[in-house]
């Protein structure tokens, strides 16, 4: 019996968004966390193109359907399959909304089985019309709408343009419900084919369009063998190539940090933003046998190709390359780092006169009494104690973990 | 053949010759910086300290023998010194204490300081105000090695004395040979490696164990008489004196845990000793708290000072308004109708607001 996934989708609709389109991407990225289907539409953005109308209809004729200029943003999640894992639609609508106001953006939010559903539903919301995040003994903090109230909305809860709106309400029709009822075939040959369409997506019985954002370009350390190879020495080389490679690549992907509006974070003076991995994919092909699949947590984000090797050294010892005279071996090495974090900084190691200075403008000379009298301690490679010790404890952690495994090493409980 | 000229080479060669004079010098530095650092840390134990020169030695292995929870409550006060002792030494640097072995764990609420310091002050004793202090907790790591896998218990303790962000380790070293040891006396050059050693199977065993460690350490437990106890709690004493509560009473009281320390052997000392000298050793920690107050505490006094600031300059600027507007009503011709008031007649709310009363002395907004 095949699994079963249900369809589940997440509308946000941002009503008053005046930001530029780079942050709304950004955002994108940012709910690509909850799934990797994200679709993105903005009026700038050509995300969803409306379907054509008929030349045959006069009132489009000369203002063809478009996305008016007043028609918030729209991000669609298709949750499908990612449920689960997340710990079901209604946390996972409580994280997003968590999310967006701690970022301090305005937000509308929609769930519902349907695409087309759930982005009515958050139009709606967004409209100010059943704001169901009030507390509700059956649905609490759950924004979504049922049929009835559904069709209590307004036509502009159907992303359609300015010109159709205004039309139905010449005759009169202002809610959702009050055109469903009328014969589909007078409305397309009235309003054309898109009110309809939208009827359907809004019900469920069509999908909404859905272009799903490219993901980013992942940070990837890759060493390909021309044939096989089972010799352990060639593997860690090869290993340890690809290290620097990763390495190479997090440092080449920019060392800025940015705002959530996309900006430049400006860093202390003196110090670097540099990226580093915390969480490493590790991919091994191999000719004739099961690929080996893992991942390696970091205490702390590091890209010191010395200490990954470190870790990665024993896992790659204890596999097994296969037997050459078979045919088998290593074809393929892929490093992957799925998610990158911002090293420890601080006022980087300085010496010479320039340390001195440093040194003894930041006050870290003190006086100490010890043995037989006062000493004057001047520490010269004291700039950037705190930062030095958490590396070094971090890497001390990925050691532990590596060989006990994840509960070896812990924190004293509060 | 190209050639350069003099003048280029010589600049050359003065740039590279002061590039490594700073970069020896700043060798230099460093390794100035470690020599001043004192090598002891001070156990509190005055016997104990003025035997071994001003304390235990800040680097190397130093075994302890004795029964685990007698001796993981000895530890914990030395890790404290240890911490101590590397902030005042290493300042800002945070190093960290690690926990290696189920064993050598300690409770929780061992690993904060400072508890009983508020009641320390309490009737009439001049203590200043201290607030418990839980530097140690925030930076203990406790280690999980597998229960009898001597061989990655050895592991963890190198990998953790080796690392620099720690400044301590407190080990379980039960069942270590000569080898082990002098491995682990090796890794701990800049590191206190504390090892308990576990209880002896026979009298004075452990003088035959074999051992490369720095010192030998014997955590005994004893019993202090009971009054001793008056001596922390100023209330208590002074109701005994007034005879208030009795003997009978205060022997009701369940004792401090003391233990004894004694230090068996010490060899890289400059005084080598070999007989025994022993300390007592109470849980005075408990009741010395940090000065400083806690992040939550002194944002609100910083608020609290500045909203003080606040409201005075406020008030000055309004009085000196109210001055302004008196003496500008002196200056003027009395208008026919006009209500008189006086400023007594104003009521002042808690929020320093000036409420003007009318003549029903109601007030008028």
């Amino acid at each position: 019996m095949p699994p079963t996934v249900i369809p589940w989708f997440i509308a946000i609709v941002l009503p008053g968004w005046s930001r530029p389109q780079e942050t709304l991407t950004r955002m994108a990225m940012w709910c690509m966390r909850f799934t990797p289907r994200v679709h993105l539409e903005h009026v700038g953005c050509t995300g969803v193109v409306p379907s054509t109308p008929s030349a045959s209809t006069a009132l489009l004729s000369s203002s063809p359907p478009s996305m008016p200029t007043s028609m918030p943003p729209l991000i669609l999640l298709d949750v499908s399959g990612c449920l689960r894992v997340n710990g079901g639609a209604r946390r996972v609508v409580g994280r997003i909304a968590r999310g967006l106001t701690r970022r301090g953006i305005v937000h509308a939010l929609g769930s519902a089985p349907s695409s087309g559903q759930a982005v009515v539903q958050a139009m709606g919301v967004g409209l100010g019309y059943g704001n169901s995040y009030a507390p509700h003994p059956s649905r609490p903090h759950h924004p979504s709408l049922d049929i009835a109230e559904l069709e209590q909305l307004p036509f502009q809860c159907l992303r359609i343009s300015d010109a159709i709106c205004a039309a139905l309400r010449e005759v009169n029709l202002t809610r959702i419900g009050e055109a469903r009822v009328i014969a589909r075939s007078a409305l397309t040959d009235r309003y054309g084919p898109e009110l309809g369409e939208r009827l359907d997506m809004a019900f469920g019985l069509r999908p909404w369009p859905f272009r799903a954002v490219a993901p980013p370009v992942p940070v990837v350390g890759e060493f390909v063998f021309a044939s096989p190879c089972a010799q352990q020495e060639a593997v860690e080389l090869a290993c340890i190539q690809a290290v620097e490679m990763l390495c190479a690549a997090i440092e080449s992907s920019g060392d800025v940090v940015r705002n959530e509006d996309g900006s430049v974070r400006i860093s202390r003076i003196g110090c670097t933003n540099g990226r580093g991995v915390r969480t490493l994919a590790v991919r091994v092909e191999r000719a004739r046998l099961a690929t080996v699949i893992g991942t390696i947590h970091f205490g702390e984000a590091t890209r010191d190709p010395r200490h990954l090797w470190s870790i990665l050294r024993p896992r790659i010892q204890r596999m097994h390359l296969g037997e050459h005279e078979l045919g088998e071996g290593i074809e393929r090495i892929l490093l992957t780092a799925t998610r990158v974090g911002r090293c420890r900084g601080g006022t980087p190691f300085l010496g010479g006169a320039v340390g001195m200075a440093a040194t003894n403008t930041s006050g870290s000379s003190v006086s100490v009494m010890a043995g037989e009298g006062v000493h004057r301690i001047s520490i010269h490679s004291g700039n950037d104690h705190h930062a030095a010790t958490q590396r070094a404890i971090g890497e001390l952690v990925d050691q532990l973990h590596a060989r006990l495994g994840q509960g070896g090493v812990r924190r004293a409980d509060a | 053949m190209g050639y350069s000229l003099p003048s280029e080479g010589t600049e050359q060669r003065r740039a590279v010759r002061a590039a490594l004079a700073e970069r020896i010098g700043t060798l230099e530095g460093r390794a100035q910086a470690m020599t001043e650092r004192p090598m002891h840390i001070a156990t509190g134990w005055t016997a104990i300290d003025a035997a071994l020169g001003g304390g235990i030695a800040r680097a190397g292995l130093h075994e302890w023998w004795g029964a685990l929870p007698e001796v993981r409550a000895v530890l914990v006060q030395l890790a404290w010194n240890a911490l101590l002792h590397d902030d005042r030494h290493r300042v800002g640097a945070h190093r960290h204490v690690v926990w290696v072995g189920r064993a050598a764990w300690p409770s929780a609420d061992a690993l904060v300081r400072g508890m009983r310091a508020p009641i320390a002050g309490m009737f009439g004793q001049r203590i200043p105000r201290t607030w418990p202090d839980a530097r140690l907790h925030d930076r203990s790591l406790m280690v999980d090695v597998p229960a009898h896998d001597t061989g990655a218990r050895l592991w963890a303790i190198e990998q953790a004395v080796r690392c620099p962000g720690i400044c301590a380790v407190i080990a379980d070293g039960r069942g270590f040979d000569l080898a082990a040891t002098r491995r682990l006396q090796l890794a701990a050059s800049d590191t206190c490696l504390l090892c308990m050693r576990g209880t002896e199977h026979r009298t004075d065993a452990r003088r035959s164990v074999l051992t490369a460690g720095a010192t030998r350490w014997l955590v005994e437990r004893t019993e202090r008489p009971t009054h001793v106890i008056t001596d922390r709690v100023p209330w208590l004493r002074t109701m005994q004196e007034r005879g208030v509560v009795g003997a009978e009473l205060i022997s009701r009281i369940p004792p401090e845990p003391t233990w004894r320390v004694t230090i068996e052997r010490s060899k890289g000392t400059s005084m080598h000793i070999s007989s025994e000298c022993s300390a007592h050793v109470a849980q005075s920690w408990q009741w010395q708290g940090t000065a400083e107050a806690p992040a939550p505490e002194a944002a609100a006094a910083r608020r609290r000072a500045k909203r003080g600031e606040r409201l005075i300059a406020d008030h000055a600027a309004r009085s000196a308004l109210e001055l302004r507007a008196l003496k500008d009503i002196d200056n003027a011709e009395p208008t026919a109708g006009a209500i008189t008031r006086s400023r007594s007649h104003d009521r002042v709310t808690s929020r320093g607001t000036r409420w003007a009363r009318g003549n029903d002395g109601r007030g008028v907004a």
